[in-house]
This record gives C-alpha cells, structure tokens and sequence, in this order.
C-alpha cells in the first residue's frame, strides 16, 4: 500500500502539472522525499541488516 | 535549436518510458514480482520521466521557454539523484563473487543495473538540456508535438504499476523482501 500511495501521490502531480496547478510541484516534492523515507528507512532497518 | 529541444525531451521521456516497459514485460514474462528497492527504482523512474513531461506540458500552453525547460531538468535531476542512490544500493547487495543477483538479467545486465545507467544517462541529459540554454532563448509560439500522447503513457505506465504493485502487496503496507507471488491473489 506504502508504494501504491507513492506512485498515487505521482499521478496526482502529473495531472497537476498537465492542469498548471500550483500545488503540483509541492506534491512532488512531497512524494520525492515520501520515497527517499522510504528508502532510508529501508536500508537502516536493524531487522534486514546482515553482516 | 526549438526543434532539437523538442526531439530531445520526447527522447528522454520515451526513452524512460521504455526501461519502465521492459521492467514491466520482464515482471510478467519471467513471473518475477519485483522487491521493494526495484519498485522504489520504478518509482524513481516514472518521477524522472516527470520532468521531459511537464517541460513538454508547460511548452504546450506558453511555449518551450526557458523557465519550462529549467523546471523540468530539474525534476529530473531530483528524480535521478534519488533513483541513482535506489539502484546503486541494490548492485552494491550483489556485487560479491559467486553472487546470482535478483531475477533474471536482460542483455547481460540485471535490471538494477540498467536502472543505474539510465539514471545516470538521464541526469547526463538533463545537464545538456541546462547548458543548452546558453544558446537557446526560448520561444513562446512553438507548440511541440506528441506532447499529450507522452503524458498519457506516462499516466498509464503509472496506474499500471500501481496496480501491479497492489496486486503485489494486498493490503500489507509493505512489500516482502523476496516476492514470489502476488499476495492479493493467494490465500
């Protein structure tokens, strides 16, 4: 679901940007660091970290 | 020099459009789902290919200026900075010897690897397009073509994916580490 938002939240910005809107570029800022979260907190997780 | 910027942008998102494509045929083809950090990539991928988008979009209404080439350059740029991080990690997981890498490759190359290069070639273009503008003062009556039919693919190459990765998932919040099935559709 977590991914499914994100590319929702691209989709979003897509018809923002098609439609001129002022929030599109906010929503994808919002979205890009909504996925580098994800990414940072996907590769400092305790639980997946094997040396 | 409107026209080369035209072809330029179509190239690029076409081009993104097209790794996005073969990721998406390889998922069904060889029955791999993708992981977590391929759809991260993926995600990373379709924001890239947002920025000949909306320069394109912006061209459409007010003419290839610019300011309309600057913005999207640099949604690109974001967009594969990101993604270039995304890729990178996941060949590094696999660069050791002896190590098969995750799914099948695709001309040699696993498909974190393509994503790595296509990163980097995009941030590579975005950074022409930039340079570019030192010759190039825009033009506010040029209208490029096929700018529609590129923001349609990219909204269906995005909903397709969404659904893909719904499927994937099922009502978790997060992707297992090594999908082999769809969640949604097993019990």
């Amino acid at each position: 679901m977590l991914y499914a938002l994100l590319m929702l939240g691209v989709v979003i910005s897509l018809i923002g940007f098609a439609r001129d809107r002022v929030w599109a570029m906010p929503v994808f800022l919002l979205v890009l660091m909504a996925t580098t979260y994800a990414f940072v907190s996907d590769i400092t997780n305790p639980l997946k970290i094997s040396l | 020099m409107k026209s080369l910027y035209a072809f330029a942008l179509l190239a690029n998102a076409w081009v993104l459009l097209a790794v996005l494509a073969a990721a998406f045929i390889s998922q069904f083809v060889a029955g791999e789902p993708p992981c977590p950090l391929c759809v991260m990539q993926r995600i990373a991928m379709m924001m890239a290919a947002l920025g000949p988008c909306t320069t394109l979009l912006m061209a459409n209404r007010e003419g290839l200026s610019q300011r309309a080439i600057a913005i999207g350059a640099g949604i690109g740029i974001l967009a594969s900075l990101l993604g270039a991080a995304i890729s990178i990690r996941q060949v590094l997981l696999h660069i050791l010897p002896d190590d098969p890498g995750f799914g099948s490759p695709v001309l040699g190359y696993h498909l974190y690897t393509w994503a790595a290069i296509a990163f980097a070639c995009n941030i590579a273009a975005a950074g022409a397009q930039l340079v570019g503008l030192r010759w190039y003062s825009g033009n506010t009556d040029y209208r490029p073509p096929l700018v529609w039919l590129t923001a349609m693919a990219l909204g269906v190459m995005l909903v397709a994916n969404m659904l893909s990765v719904i499927a994937e998932a099922g009502f978790a919040w997060q992707l297992p580490e090594n999908p082999s099935s769809y969640l949604l559709f097993s019990r």
